[in-house]
């Protein structure tokens, strides 16, 4: 079973998904469940023999190399489940897309053929598989608690899916094996577990996981030390139920932003980095400048 | 140059506390030379070596022992990413005491 993990804002998106295999008997790890296109990205959950023919179709469709609009995505994907799969099986796939639509804005659309014949309308979150239980749980009580995830850069939006990946890892279907793929300013990126056997995503990435995946440890380490941060402002904050917050709190909570801006900062170059290194791989440019 | 493994100096708990008992173990050597001291972190958890973790160890070192504060500031810290290295360099250097009464 599966979490999937979608998130769009402005020019950017990120699909984050965890990458264990269940059965009744056993479980797996590794697999890579995600479809990552020039300037798209399709997540899925469900019968692994549905994901893989239909990820097999996606790459004979629309190869790796050129952009596509995301209606003409969404319209291959259910023709696909129409023409190829057996009624009695809609129910055992979910699917998730991230695209660009005309305008460069990014999107999320949800696809359950059990329940529906097309795709649901735009939005900016998505979450699908076993996990989005807990995702959904966890966002409600975001909701109440009055915690926001403010911004829309790329790091932003990773943070808040990192977020909910960790709620999702209280299910014992989803491990934090994470493939995480982004958009940015229309052209898609990966990066992620270096356990992930990757397979529906450009030659070059997977010829060179091993370059790309360490940037991942960094990148997921830095939001951890933030996320750390993060509890010990909202621990000094808990004071405040009592009305008792006091000078000394203030002062900590000044030097905790201080900190996490610090960390925010490092996220930044790694993430710049991971990103001129990605286009590197893709340009075939291997030689550092 | 002497080098410390600062995890078996340090427990679990809240990251401030932490650098609390990190602060309070390295105080209880008092054989130990700080002129070259490194600490190794390298396998510490990264929730854990947060500003909040190093402000509260040198927070404890400036009430319990301001003569070694200078020294404090300038002990090496090897941790596992390049991130971290730099982060804990300007986490040091922006750090300011809070007075004790």
């Amino acid at each position: 079973m599966t979490v999937h993990i979608a998130i769009a804002q402005a020019q950017q998106a990120v699909l984050l998904s965890d990458s264990q295999g269940s059965t009744r008997d056993s479980e797996s790890h590794g697999l890579h469940k995600q479809f990552v296109g020039a300037n798209f990205l399709v997540g899925m959950a469900g019968d692994g023999g549905i994901i893989m023919r239909q990820f097999a179709d996606l790459t004979s469709k629309f190869g790796y190399d050129d952009p596509h609009p995301v209606t003409n995505i969404k319209a291959a994907l259910e023709a696909f489940i129409d023409c190829e799969v057996h009624p009695s099986a809609f129910a055992q796939c979910v699917t998730l897309v991230v695209g660009c639509e005309t305008d460069g804005s990014t999107s999320v659309y949800e696809y359950e053929p059990g329940k529906f014949r097309h795709f649901g309308p735009r939005q900016s979150f998505g979450t699908i598989g076993s996990g989005s239980l807990f995702v959904d749980r966890a966002s409600r009580r975001n909701q109440e608690l009055g915690i926001v995830f403010p911004g829309d850069q790329l790091e932003d939006l990773l943070f808040e899916a990192l977020h909910y990946a960790d709620a999702a890892n209280e299910s014992l279907t989803v491990d934090d094996a994470l493939a995480t793929a982004m958009i940015r300013n229309g052209c898609t990126y990966l990066t992620g577990d270096r356990s992930l056997n990757v397979r529906h995503a450009p030659p070059e990435v997977a010829q060179f996981w091993n370059q790309l995946s360490p940037c991942w440890d960094e990148i997921r380490e830095t939001i951890r030390t933030v996320n750390g941060d993060l509890r010990v402002a909202q621990r000094t904050f808990s004071s405040s139920q009592r009305g008792e917050l006091s000078k000394t709190d203030l002062a900590t909570l000044v030097n905790l932003n201080q900190g996490i801006g610090t960390s925010r900062k490092k996220l930044s170059v790694e993430l710049t980095n991971f990103l001129a290194e990605y286009d590197r791989i893709k340009l075939g440019n291997m030689s550092y400048p | 140059m002497t080098v410390i493994d600062g995890n078996r100096m340090i427990g679990t708990g809240f990251p401030p506390d932490e650098g609390v008992r990190l602060a309070v173990n390295l105080l209880s050597k008092t054989d130990l030379d700080w002129t070259e001291l490194t600490i190794d972190l390298t396998r510490g958890d990264a929730a854990m070596l947060i500003s909040a973790f190093f402000n509260s160890f040198l927070q404890t070192i400036y009430e319990q022992a301001t003569e070694r504060f200078d020294e404090a500031r300038k002990i090496q810290w090897t941790l596992k990413y390049q991130f971290q290295n730099e982060s804990v360099r300007e986490w040091i250097y922006d750090f300011e005491p809070a007075a004790v009464h």
